[in-house]
Protein backbone atom coordinates (compact mmCIF):
# COMPACT_ATOMS: atom_id res chain seq x y z
CA UNK A 1 0.00 0.00 0.00
CA UNK A 2 0.78 3.48 -0.19
CA UNK A 3 1.63 5.68 3.31
CA UNK A 4 2.01 9.57 2.61
CA UNK A 5 3.88 11.36 5.26
CA UNK A 6 4.70 14.70 5.75
CA UNK A 7 7.69 16.23 7.30
CA UNK A 8 8.76 19.73 7.82
CA UNK A 9 12.62 18.39 6.53
CA UNK A 10 11.38 16.84 3.75
CA UNK A 11 7.31 17.67 2.71
CA UNK A 12 5.19 15.13 1.04
CA UNK A 13 6.65 12.14 0.60
CA UNK A 14 5.17 8.53 -0.50
CA UNK A 15 6.48 5.65 0.78
CA UNK A 16 5.13 1.43 0.88
CA UNK A 17 3.51 0.35 4.16
CA UNK A 18 0.02 0.82 5.75
CA UNK A 19 -2.35 2.45 4.05
CA UNK A 20 -2.46 6.28 5.87
CA UNK A 21 -1.65 10.01 6.22
CA UNK A 22 0.03 11.36 8.71
CA UNK A 23 1.77 14.47 9.11
CA UNK A 24 5.15 14.64 11.40
CA UNK A 25 4.22 15.57 15.50
CA UNK A 26 4.74 19.08 15.78
CA UNK A 27 3.38 20.60 12.50
CA UNK A 28 -0.12 21.92 12.56
CA UNK A 29 -2.67 20.79 9.75
CA UNK A 30 -4.81 24.22 9.13
CA UNK A 31 -7.30 25.65 6.96
CA UNK A 32 -6.72 29.41 5.95
CA UNK A 33 -8.41 32.33 7.24
CA UNK A 34 -10.56 32.51 3.77
CA UNK A 35 -13.36 34.98 4.65
CA UNK A 36 -12.67 37.71 7.02
CA UNK A 37 -15.93 39.70 7.53
CA UNK A 38 -16.38 43.00 9.32
CA UNK A 39 -19.18 45.52 10.27
CA UNK A 40 -22.30 46.36 7.93
CA UNK A 41 -23.58 48.40 5.54
CA UNK A 42 -25.38 51.46 6.43
CA UNK A 43 -27.05 54.08 4.73
CA UNK A 44 -28.09 57.44 5.77
CA UNK A 45 -30.62 59.11 3.86
CA UNK A 46 -30.67 62.99 4.57
CA UNK A 47 -34.57 63.92 3.62
CA UNK A 48 -32.80 68.03 2.98
CA UNK A 49 -35.81 68.85 5.43
CA UNK A 50 -38.66 67.49 2.94
CA UNK A 51 -41.75 67.16 4.96
CA UNK A 52 -45.36 66.18 4.11
CA UNK A 53 -47.26 69.80 3.25
CA UNK A 54 -50.51 70.01 5.46
CA UNK A 55 -53.20 72.17 3.84
CA UNK A 56 -51.24 74.98 2.23
CA UNK A 57 -47.52 74.17 1.22
CA UNK A 58 -45.02 75.84 3.49
CA UNK A 59 -41.19 76.08 2.97
CA UNK A 60 -40.32 72.43 2.33
CA UNK A 61 -42.96 71.02 2.30
CA UNK A 62 -44.61 69.00 -0.53
CA UNK A 63 -47.20 66.04 -1.31
CA UNK A 64 -45.56 62.94 -0.84
CA UNK A 65 -47.97 60.97 -2.07
CA UNK A 66 -46.75 57.98 -4.53
CA UNK A 67 -43.44 58.95 -3.73
CA UNK A 68 -40.93 55.57 -3.51
CA UNK A 69 -37.79 54.82 -1.75
CA UNK A 70 -36.50 51.71 -3.00
CA UNK A 71 -34.12 49.03 -1.15
CA UNK A 72 -32.11 46.18 -2.26
CA UNK A 73 -30.44 43.40 0.35
CA UNK A 74 -27.45 41.77 -0.77
CA UNK A 75 -29.10 38.60 -1.16
CA UNK A 76 -30.62 40.37 -4.12
CA UNK A 77 -33.85 40.88 -2.70
CA UNK A 78 -35.48 44.01 -3.86
CA UNK A 79 -38.29 46.27 -2.06
CA UNK A 80 -39.71 49.34 -2.28
CA UNK A 81 -41.74 51.67 -0.02
CA UNK A 82 -44.54 53.48 -1.41
CA UNK A 83 -45.82 56.31 0.17
CA UNK A 84 -49.90 56.38 0.88
CA UNK A 85 -50.55 59.50 2.42
CA UNK A 86 -54.20 58.83 2.86
CA UNK A 87 -55.47 62.47 2.91
CA UNK A 88 -54.14 63.81 -0.37
CA UNK A 89 -53.93 61.06 -3.28
CA UNK A 90 -53.73 58.21 -1.09
CA UNK A 91 -51.93 56.12 -4.78
CA UNK A 92 -52.22 52.61 -4.52
CA UNK A 93 -49.32 50.01 -4.74
CA UNK A 94 -47.48 50.88 -8.28
CA UNK A 95 -46.47 47.48 -9.02
CA UNK A 96 -42.95 47.85 -9.24
CA UNK A 97 -40.50 45.28 -9.22
CA UNK A 98 -39.76 43.61 -5.93
CA UNK A 99 -41.49 43.31 -2.32
CA UNK A 100 -43.74 46.34 -2.00
CA UNK A 101 -44.18 47.81 1.05
CA UNK A 102 -47.07 50.70 1.49
CA UNK A 103 -46.09 53.08 3.57
CA UNK A 104 -49.54 55.02 4.83
CA UNK A 105 -49.64 58.01 6.89
CA UNK A 106 -51.85 60.81 7.31
CA UNK A 107 -50.58 64.02 6.04
CA UNK A 108 -50.12 65.21 9.86
CA UNK A 109 -48.45 62.21 10.53
CA UNK A 110 -45.18 63.03 8.76
CA UNK A 111 -45.58 66.63 8.74
CA UNK A 112 -41.99 67.58 10.30
CA UNK A 113 -39.11 65.86 8.64
CA UNK A 114 -38.14 64.47 11.99
CA UNK A 115 -42.03 62.49 12.21
CA UNK A 116 -41.18 61.44 8.63
CA UNK A 117 -38.05 59.89 9.43
CA UNK A 118 -39.29 58.35 12.89
CA UNK A 119 -42.26 56.96 10.50
CA UNK A 120 -40.09 55.03 7.85
CA UNK A 121 -38.29 53.19 10.95
CA UNK A 122 -41.41 52.50 12.70
CA UNK A 123 -42.35 51.03 9.35
CA UNK A 124 -39.12 49.06 8.69
CA UNK A 125 -38.45 47.95 11.56
CA UNK A 126 -42.38 46.59 11.88
CA UNK A 127 -42.59 44.97 8.90
CA UNK A 128 -41.19 41.52 8.94
CA UNK A 129 -40.19 41.44 4.90
CA UNK A 130 -37.74 44.58 5.55
CA UNK A 131 -36.59 43.85 9.38
CA UNK A 132 -35.27 40.23 7.81
CA UNK A 133 -33.11 42.46 5.85
CA UNK A 134 -32.67 45.58 7.55
CA UNK A 135 -32.73 47.48 10.99
CA UNK A 136 -34.05 51.18 10.57
CA UNK A 137 -33.10 54.38 13.10
CA UNK A 138 -33.39 58.14 13.35
CA UNK A 139 -29.35 59.16 13.29
CA UNK A 140 -30.24 61.99 16.17
CA UNK A 141 -30.53 64.29 13.51
CA UNK A 142 -33.68 63.76 12.05
CA UNK A 143 -31.90 61.18 8.89
CA UNK A 144 -32.80 58.09 8.35
CA UNK A 145 -30.30 55.13 9.10
CA UNK A 146 -30.97 51.87 7.43
CA UNK A 147 -28.27 48.81 8.21
CA UNK A 148 -28.53 45.89 6.24
CA UNK A 149 -28.31 43.12 8.68
CA UNK A 150 -26.03 41.11 6.55
CA UNK A 151 -22.52 41.90 7.45
CA UNK A 152 -20.08 43.00 5.26
CA UNK A 153 -20.48 44.85 2.45
CA UNK A 154 -23.87 44.99 1.06
CA UNK A 155 -23.05 47.05 -1.69
CA UNK A 156 -25.93 50.52 -2.64
CA UNK A 157 -28.57 49.31 -0.29
CA UNK A 158 -31.10 52.18 -1.00
CA UNK A 159 -30.70 51.70 -4.96
CA UNK A 160 -33.47 54.66 -5.38
CA UNK A 161 -34.39 58.17 -3.80
CA UNK A 162 -35.00 59.95 -7.17
CA UNK A 163 -38.70 60.98 -6.12
CA UNK A 164 -36.94 62.95 -3.54
CA UNK A 165 -34.45 64.68 -5.61
CA UNK A 166 -35.08 67.80 -7.71
CA UNK A 167 -38.36 68.85 -5.53
CA UNK A 168 -38.98 72.32 -6.33
CA UNK A 169 -39.59 74.16 -3.32
CA UNK A 170 -42.93 76.73 -4.60
CA UNK A 171 -42.75 78.75 -0.88
CA UNK A 172 -38.60 78.88 -1.16
CA UNK A 173 -37.95 80.68 -4.70
CA UNK A 174 -38.31 78.05 -6.47
CA UNK A 175 -35.48 76.47 -4.91
CA UNK A 176 -34.46 72.57 -5.99
CA UNK A 177 -34.60 70.47 -2.95
CA UNK A 178 -32.62 67.04 -2.79
CA UNK A 179 -32.26 64.46 -0.45
CA UNK A 180 -29.54 62.37 -0.48
CA UNK A 181 -28.03 59.26 0.65
CA UNK A 182 -24.98 58.15 2.10
CA UNK A 183 -23.09 54.58 2.59
CA UNK A 184 -20.61 53.18 4.71
CA UNK A 185 -19.71 49.89 3.90
CA UNK A 186 -18.38 46.73 6.16
CA UNK A 187 -15.92 44.35 4.91
CA UNK A 188 -16.08 41.46 3.35
CA UNK A 189 -19.60 39.20 2.08
CA UNK A 190 -21.67 38.36 4.41
CA UNK A 191 -21.32 34.69 2.39
CA UNK A 192 -19.40 32.39 3.40
CA UNK A 193 -16.95 30.15 1.59
CA UNK A 194 -17.32 26.56 2.13
CA UNK A 195 -13.74 26.14 2.80
CA UNK A 196 -10.99 27.19 5.04
CA UNK A 197 -11.74 29.28 7.94
CA UNK A 198 -14.54 32.19 8.24
CA UNK A 199 -13.62 35.43 10.60
CA UNK A 200 -16.49 38.07 11.84
CA UNK A 201 -17.07 40.53 13.72
CA UNK A 202 -17.46 43.85 14.33
CA UNK A 203 -21.67 43.55 13.86
CA UNK A 204 -23.23 47.08 14.52
CA UNK A 205 -27.17 46.20 14.70
CA UNK A 206 -27.49 46.35 18.24
CA UNK A 207 -30.54 43.72 18.27
CA UNK A 208 -28.13 41.11 17.54
CA UNK A 209 -29.89 39.87 14.50
CA UNK A 210 -27.15 40.82 11.67
CA UNK A 211 -25.69 37.67 9.85
CA UNK A 212 -23.21 35.66 7.96
CA UNK A 213 -24.27 32.84 5.48
CA UNK A 214 -22.50 29.32 5.01
CA UNK A 215 -23.18 28.04 1.70
CA UNK A 216 -24.33 24.53 0.96
CA UNK A 217 -21.68 21.64 -0.39
CA UNK A 218 -22.87 20.08 -2.99
CA UNK A 219 -25.92 17.36 -1.80
CA UNK A 220 -24.74 13.89 -1.62
CA UNK A 221 -20.94 15.16 -1.45
CA UNK A 222 -18.06 16.14 0.47
CA UNK A 223 -19.64 13.54 3.63
CA UNK A 224 -18.21 14.86 6.85
CA UNK A 225 -16.51 17.84 5.40
CA UNK A 226 -15.46 20.43 8.40
CA UNK A 227 -16.19 24.35 8.22
CA UNK A 228 -14.69 26.58 11.60
CA UNK A 229 -16.24 29.89 12.10
CA UNK A 230 -14.35 32.90 14.49
CA UNK A 231 -15.46 35.45 15.75
CA UNK A 232 -12.47 37.39 16.79
CA UNK A 233 -13.01 40.99 17.80
CA UNK A 234 -16.24 42.27 19.43
CA UNK A 235 -18.85 44.08 18.35
CA UNK A 236 -22.73 43.25 18.07
CA UNK A 237 -23.66 39.60 18.99
CA UNK A 238 -24.27 38.14 15.22
CA UNK A 239 -25.98 35.24 13.80
CA UNK A 240 -24.31 32.57 11.03
CA UNK A 241 -27.32 30.99 9.48
CA UNK A 242 -27.83 28.38 6.94
CA UNK A 243 -28.65 28.70 3.57
CA UNK A 244 -32.32 28.30 4.25
CA UNK A 245 -32.10 30.84 6.66
CA UNK A 246 -32.07 28.57 9.86
CA UNK A 247 -29.57 29.47 12.69
CA UNK A 248 -26.52 27.33 13.06
CA UNK A 249 -25.26 29.49 16.04
CA UNK A 250 -25.44 32.78 17.83
CA UNK A 251 -22.12 34.51 18.51
CA UNK A 252 -22.94 36.55 21.60
CA UNK A 253 -19.02 36.99 22.73
CA UNK A 254 -15.74 37.79 21.34
CA UNK A 255 -13.84 35.01 20.59
CA UNK A 256 -16.10 32.61 19.90
CA UNK A 257 -16.23 29.57 17.42
CA UNK A 258 -18.52 27.23 15.71
CA UNK A 259 -17.45 23.91 14.30
CA UNK A 260 -19.68 22.67 11.77
CA UNK A 261 -19.86 19.65 9.32
CA UNK A 262 -22.07 19.03 6.33
CA UNK A 263 -23.83 15.83 6.39
CA UNK A 264 -24.57 15.62 2.41
CA UNK A 265 -27.49 17.83 2.55
CA UNK A 266 -27.06 20.55 5.04
CA UNK A 267 -24.37 22.00 8.12
CA UNK A 268 -24.98 20.79 11.12
CA UNK A 269 -23.51 22.05 14.74
CA UNK A 270 -20.76 20.23 16.29
CA UNK A 271 -19.59 22.65 18.38
CA UNK A 272 -20.37 26.27 18.89
CA UNK A 273 -19.06 27.92 21.81
CA UNK B 1 14.48 25.93 7.08
CA UNK B 2 11.47 23.56 6.63
CA UNK B 3 9.23 22.79 3.94
CA UNK B 4 5.61 23.77 3.99
CA UNK B 5 3.07 22.22 1.94
CA UNK B 6 -0.02 24.39 0.64
CA UNK B 7 -3.31 23.09 -1.49
CA UNK B 8 -5.25 25.69 -2.83
CA UNK B 9 -7.83 25.15 -5.75
CA UNK B 10 -5.63 26.86 -8.28
CA UNK B 11 -2.62 25.22 -8.01
CA UNK B 12 -3.27 22.43 -6.43
CA UNK B 13 -0.36 20.89 -3.73
CA UNK B 14 2.11 22.98 -3.76
CA UNK B 15 5.42 22.60 -1.17
CA UNK B 16 7.45 25.61 -0.68
CA UNK B 17 10.28 26.65 1.71
CA UNK B 18 8.88 28.09 5.07
CA UNK B 19 11.34 30.13 6.26
CA UNK B 20 10.15 30.32 9.84
CA UNK B 21 11.04 26.88 10.21
CA UNK B 22 7.53 25.62 11.43
CA UNK B 23 6.40 23.89 8.58
CA UNK B 24 2.75 23.00 8.04
CA UNK B 25 0.34 21.61 5.52
CA UNK B 26 -2.29 24.49 4.86
CA UNK B 27 -5.32 23.65 2.87
CA UNK B 28 -7.00 26.94 1.38
CA UNK B 29 -9.62 27.49 0.00
CA UNK B 30 -11.44 23.97 0.08
CA UNK B 31 -13.00 21.55 2.14
CA UNK B 32 -11.16 18.47 3.68
CA UNK B 33 -12.98 15.34 3.06
CA UNK B 34 -12.27 11.80 4.21
CA UNK B 35 -12.98 9.01 2.05
CA UNK B 36 -16.76 7.63 3.00
CA UNK B 37 -18.75 4.09 3.41
CA UNK B 38 -21.90 2.92 3.80
CA UNK B 39 -23.61 0.76 6.06
CA UNK B 40 -27.12 -0.37 6.80
CA UNK B 41 -27.90 -0.54 10.76
CA UNK B 42 -28.90 -4.25 11.82
CA UNK B 43 -31.05 -5.38 14.88
CA UNK B 44 -29.72 -5.59 18.26
CA UNK B 45 -29.49 -9.42 17.90
CA UNK B 46 -26.76 -9.05 14.79
CA UNK B 47 -24.26 -6.70 16.01
CA UNK B 48 -22.17 -9.26 17.06
CA UNK B 49 -22.02 -10.88 13.59
CA UNK B 50 -22.49 -7.61 11.41
CA UNK B 51 -19.36 -6.39 9.68
CA UNK B 52 -18.11 -3.78 12.01
CA UNK B 53 -18.19 -0.03 10.77
CA UNK B 54 -14.28 0.51 9.25
CA UNK B 55 -11.94 2.84 12.07
CA UNK B 56 -11.04 5.30 9.52
CA UNK B 57 -12.87 8.27 7.46
CA UNK B 58 -16.55 8.60 7.36
CA UNK B 59 -19.27 6.38 7.37
CA UNK B 60 -22.86 6.81 5.84
CA UNK B 61 -24.98 4.69 8.11
CA UNK B 62 -29.00 4.11 7.08
CA UNK B 63 -31.72 2.99 9.84
CA UNK B 64 -34.57 0.90 9.96
CA UNK B 65 -33.42 -0.83 6.45
CA UNK B 66 -37.12 -2.36 5.21
CA UNK B 67 -38.55 -0.45 7.32
CA UNK B 68 -37.94 -1.96 10.35
CA UNK B 69 -36.98 0.39 13.37
CA UNK B 70 -35.37 -2.07 14.93
CA UNK B 71 -32.58 -1.96 12.38
CA UNK B 72 -30.43 0.70 14.41
CA UNK B 73 -27.22 -0.57 15.79
CA UNK B 74 -23.85 -0.78 14.74
CA UNK B 75 -20.41 -1.11 16.07
CA UNK B 76 -17.19 0.59 15.23
CA UNK B 77 -13.80 -0.96 14.73
CA UNK B 78 -11.04 0.31 16.68
CA UNK B 79 -8.66 2.40 15.69
CA UNK B 80 -4.84 2.01 14.93
CA UNK B 81 -3.33 5.73 16.08
CA UNK B 82 -3.94 7.71 18.77
CA UNK B 83 -5.87 10.96 17.52
CA UNK B 84 -7.38 9.05 14.66
CA UNK B 85 -10.72 10.27 13.88
CA UNK B 86 -13.93 8.81 13.19
CA UNK B 87 -17.24 10.58 11.54
CA UNK B 88 -20.73 8.88 11.24
CA UNK B 89 -23.07 10.04 9.45
CA UNK B 90 -26.52 8.84 9.77
CA UNK B 91 -27.73 9.24 6.27
CA UNK B 92 -31.25 7.81 6.03
CA UNK B 93 -34.10 6.39 8.19
CA UNK B 94 -36.45 4.78 6.14
CA UNK B 95 -39.12 6.67 7.96
CA UNK B 96 -38.34 5.63 11.24
CA UNK B 97 -37.67 7.85 13.56
CA UNK B 98 -35.35 6.08 15.98
CA UNK B 99 -31.66 6.61 17.05
CA UNK B 100 -28.63 5.15 16.41
CA UNK B 101 -26.89 3.07 18.70
CA UNK B 102 -22.86 2.66 18.03
CA UNK B 103 -21.17 0.14 19.66
CA UNK B 104 -17.47 -0.98 20.19
CA UNK B 105 -16.51 -3.81 18.21
CA UNK B 106 -13.95 -5.08 21.00
CA UNK B 107 -16.29 -5.52 23.75
CA UNK B 108 -19.85 -4.16 22.76
CA UNK B 109 -20.09 -1.42 24.60
CA UNK B 110 -22.14 1.37 24.45
CA UNK B 111 -20.00 4.01 22.34
CA UNK B 112 -23.07 5.94 21.47
CA UNK B 113 -26.28 5.28 23.51
CA UNK B 114 -29.60 5.49 22.24
CA UNK B 115 -30.11 8.25 24.70
CA UNK B 116 -27.72 10.20 22.41
CA UNK B 117 -30.40 10.91 19.93
CA UNK B 118 -27.62 10.17 17.28
CA UNK B 119 -30.64 10.51 14.30
CA UNK B 120 -31.39 11.04 10.91
CA UNK B 121 -29.06 13.91 9.51
CA UNK B 122 -26.63 13.81 13.00
CA UNK B 123 -22.85 13.88 12.98
CA UNK B 124 -20.71 12.25 15.29
CA UNK B 125 -16.99 12.42 15.47
CA UNK B 126 -14.64 10.07 17.80
CA UNK B 127 -11.27 10.20 18.21
CA UNK B 128 -9.19 7.27 19.25
CA UNK B 129 -7.76 7.46 22.52
CA UNK B 130 -5.02 4.83 21.86
CA UNK B 131 -7.71 2.55 24.36
CA UNK B 132 -10.90 3.44 23.29
CA UNK B 133 -13.11 5.65 21.37
CA UNK B 134 -14.45 8.97 22.65
CA UNK B 135 -17.34 11.15 21.43
CA UNK B 136 -16.19 14.77 20.89
CA UNK B 137 -19.13 16.15 18.98
CA UNK B 138 -21.75 15.13 17.92
CA UNK B 139 -24.54 17.09 16.97
CA UNK B 140 -28.39 15.89 17.88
Amino acid sequence: MVQVIYTKDQGLKQQGGAGSFSIESGVPLAGQIKDTVTSNTVAVIDFAGIKQAEGAAGALEFDLDSKVIKLRSAGGAKFYIYFRVTDTGDTGDPGLEGTGVAFSKASGDIDSEAKLVDALVTLIDNTAALNAEFEAANDGNDHLKITALRMGNSGTIVTDISDFVGLVDTNNANAVVNATVTFTHGVGSHLLSTGGISQASGALNAAGDSFVVISDLTEGDHHGARKIVHRPANGQTFILKNSGGSTLHTFDAAGEVAHLAWNGTAWKLLFGS
Amino acid sequence: MAVKVVYDSTRGLVQENDATGVGGFQIKDVSLTEGSDTFDAVIQGGVGAAAALPATGVSLVTIGAGNDADKKFCKLANGTVVGQQKTIIVLANNGQAVNLTVRNAADGADLIADGAALNLGDVAVLVWSGASWLVVNQTT
